[in-house]
């Protein structure tokens, strides 16, 4: 009896969201999906009761924004769950440890989806019960415990409870996005909470509810001179204007990450196709630079929590850490291996010469040179790793190919020839934007992004975007408003 | 319509100016307030007019730099394509048929390229710059950057300029359901060539002529096998 037999009482009653059994006009998707975005950015605001804001930590940092959670609300766990699940099941999936055929059997279709949901749940629990009994991340409401009686732990399962439930909320949102909205609705989340940041980095005002005035404000403040900042083409105004309250380096890397992110999803390799039966006919295959998409910074970013989460316990669990190892401050490491293998996340953490770094100037350049190679030759590796893992490499797309009748001209018509010639073109454009995708997310974090993006979730937006406008542009335009149609072109 | 561009013409572009100058109408203004004593009125400060200034023309500049990088200037390159009359290659054509009729009774949905007459291997009676679609895109289909982000992000964006695909059990027409592109080839059984048609978004029907001509093939470099 294997697993399948086992687990499929409990994978094929998991409960869906109900396919649509026709066509569903334009409109009525576009409606779908303004409605789980209105509902998504509502429970980001929907904060979790009986914690303690006054002291609560930003348990995901920077990461936050890639995985579309709400600081201290209902959606602390944003999609995290959900991308966890599907990498952990597209590894498994690649290399052939689940035996289900999801090409060709449905009922192994319908396990693969169960299977699914049900890792979802287990990811919900793996890490939110870390995040609130452990770590002190989420820390309780001492006066919510006492007046409900039920002491912290109390607390903390009804915190937990909370979570879960908006966990398996955006589970659920996600798929009415798929099956009834636009788009998916993982992608979706990321652009709303990315914009939502870059928007808020050029807007906020102190009134409503930003800790300090976004950078369109500042220009207005600093040209009224409510912000001081003394002649602009003195060393002191050009300094405060490109660095500390102007920040212009934080506009211009933006629009550069952008720009390179927009020229980047356009490069690719064409292989030329021609078909077996009708002489003459032509067709490509592309193979697109960032071909892994942001996948591999996600598991580099991973290994570096890591590395800086077992020092926390060396630390925690050696009565004196060794100076080579690491020395702390405030909880942050300022010497030794740790610090210089802990990511650079902001400009504060490098400029010397604004006052940010403490670190005599030899460290501080080591620890960059370290971060960039690791970023930029691990980008490289993972994503290797990703498109050999999970079916992406020249074997599959040699059987894809194969599969729809062409062939590489001027080879024969076999899957081992195609697969050889492929083996040329994918693995360099793999480890190619694998780099460029390290490169941009080190650069984002060292010169700075408007509202704190970091460079992995400009180019995840970047390229969401870019599908859904193509998506829309491409498919529904007839339906739409002649507004729409004429912004489409 | 012509490459280069003389003046602003987006909308966006004309309004991120407009504030532009309005700023370094102010400073300037406010420059000589504070500078002229002859001037009753008292401007910002001189600082502040300065940056009024500085920030004006740095708003005109992005302006302009917005325009001649964000828009493209060669909107009209490739050539636009015949509104009326849509070439396809002849074993273009015979390919997609034979890919709808093996496909049957599913649908198949192809992106198209177009090449230049010009550059299609054997001589035709088209203008050299018309475009002819020649080439064939294989189907996106979903791989494991998709399943994690629920959308495919590594497909590039295509290139193409037309779309086939085939109704098995439909007629001959443009349907809501199906993929829409700037030229949508439509093609139902019994899959002959004139069971094909060409149509734009709206689903008006184009002219189709069929080129005999053949698109020379792009060859890699050989590789020891």
């Amino acid at each position: 009896m294997s697993w399948k037999d086992t687990a499929e009482p409990v994978l094929v009653r998991m409960p869906a969201v109900r396919k649509p059994d026709r066509h569903i006009p334009f409109k009525r998707k576009l409606a779908w999906t303004a409605g789980v975005l209105v509902l998504y950015f509502f429970l980001t605001n929907v904060m979790l009761f009986g914690l303690d804001i006054t002291r609560d930590q930003a348990v995901f940092g920077r990461f936050s924004s890639i995985l579309a959670s709400g600081q201290g609300s209902v959606l602390q766990l944003g999609i995290g769950p959900i991308v966890t699940a599907s990498i952990v099941l597209q590894l498994l999936g690649g290399a052939n440890l689940l035996g289900l055929d999801t090409q060709n059997d449905p009922r192994d279709q319908i396990l693969y989806q169960g299977l699914q949901k049900l890792l979802v749940l287990v990811m919900i629990c793996l890490t939110g019960l870390p995040m609130v009994f452990a770590g002190n991340f989420l820390p309780v409401d001492t006066q919510v415990a006492q007046s409900l009686g039920v002491g912290i732990a109390g607390v903390q399962w009804l915190i937990f409870a909370q979570m879960f439930l908006g966990g398996v909320l955006i589970l659920f949102m996600d798929e009415v996005i798929s099956k009834w909205g636009v788009g998916s609705g993982i992608g979706l989340f990321i652009v709303a909470g990315i914009s939502q940041r870059l928007v808020g980095g050029l807007l906020t005002h102190p009134a409503i509810g930003g800790q300090q005035y976004g950078i369109i404000l500042t220009w207005i403040r600093m040209a009224t001179g409510a912000v001081p900042i003394g002649p602009v083409f003195s060393s002191d105004g050009l300094q405060a204007l490109l660095f500390t309250q102007g920040h212009l380096l934080q506009l211009f890397t933006t629009l550069l990450i952008f720009a390179i992110v927009v020229y980047a999803e356009s490069v690719r390799v064409e292989i030329p196709l021609s078909n077996a039966r009708v002489k003459g006919a032509r067709g490509r295959f592309p193979v697109k630079l960032i071909y892994a998409s942001v996948l591999p910074m996600i598991f580099v970013r991973a290994i570096q929590a890591n590395i800086q989460f077992l020092g926390r316990i060396l630390r925690a669990q050696l009565q004196s850490l060794p100076a080579w190892l690491g020395v702390y401050a405030n909880g942050r490491p300022v010497g030794g291996l740790f610090y210089y293998l802990a990511p650079i996340h902001s400009p504060r953490d490098w400029m010397w010469f604004l006052g940010g770094a403490t670190q005599p100037v030899w460290k501080v350049l080591l620890r960059m040179g370290i971060d960039l190679t690791f970023m930029i030759s691990g980008g490289a590796i993972f994503a290797v790793f990703w498109v050999e893992t999970a079916d992406m490499g020249p074997e599959s797309t040699a059987q894809q190919i194969h599969s729809s009748g062409m062939q590489i001209p001027g080879f024969r018509q076999n899957v081992g020839v195609i697969e050889k010639v492929l083996e040329r073109y994918i693995p360099q454009v793999t480890v190619l934007g694998g780099a460029l995708v390290g490169l941009l997310a080190v650069m984002a974090n060292m010169l700075g992004t408007i509202g704190g993006v970091g460079g992995t979730s400009l180019l995840l937006t970047v390229s969401i975007t870019y599908k859904l406008y193509e998506e829309i542009a491409e498919e529904q335009l007839m339906e739409m408003h002649p507004m729409m149609r004429q912004l489409f072109g | 319509m012509p490459s280069s561009r003389s003046h602003l013409q987006s909308p966006v572009s004309i309004v991120v100016f407009s504030i532009g100058v309005c700023f370094l109408v102010l400073g300037a203004f406010g420059v000589l307030a504070d500078t002229h004593p002859a001037i009753s009125v008292s401007g910002w400060g001189l600082y502040a007019d300065r940056n009024l200034e500085v920030i004006g023309v740095l708003t005109g500049g992005v302006a302009l730099l917005g325009e001649s990088v964000l828009i493209p200037a060669g909107c009209d390159t490739p050539p636009t394509l015949d509104c009326q009359t849509v070439y396809m290659a002849e074993p273009l054509q015979e390919m997609l048929l034979s890919l709808a009729a093996e496909a049957e009774p599913d649908t198949v949905s192809f992106g198209l390229a177009v090449t230049p007459a010009g550059n299609l291997a054997s001589g035709t009676n088209v203008p050299d710059q018309t475009p002819v679609f020649s080439d064939v895109y294989l189907p996106e289909e979903p791989n494991s950057v998709s399943s994690v982000f629920g959308i495919d992000l590594s497909t590039p964006p295509q290139r193409t300029q037309g779309r086939f695909i085939s109704h098995p059990r439909s007629g001959l027409e443009v349907t809501k359901r199906d993929d829409l592109h700037e030229v949508v080839f439509v093609a139902v059984p019994p899959w002959h060539d004139a069971s094909i048609a060409a149509f734009d978004r709206a689903g008006r029907r184009h002219r189709l002529e069929t080129v005999d001509a053949t698109a020379v093939p792009d060859v890699p470099e050989p590789v020891n096998i």
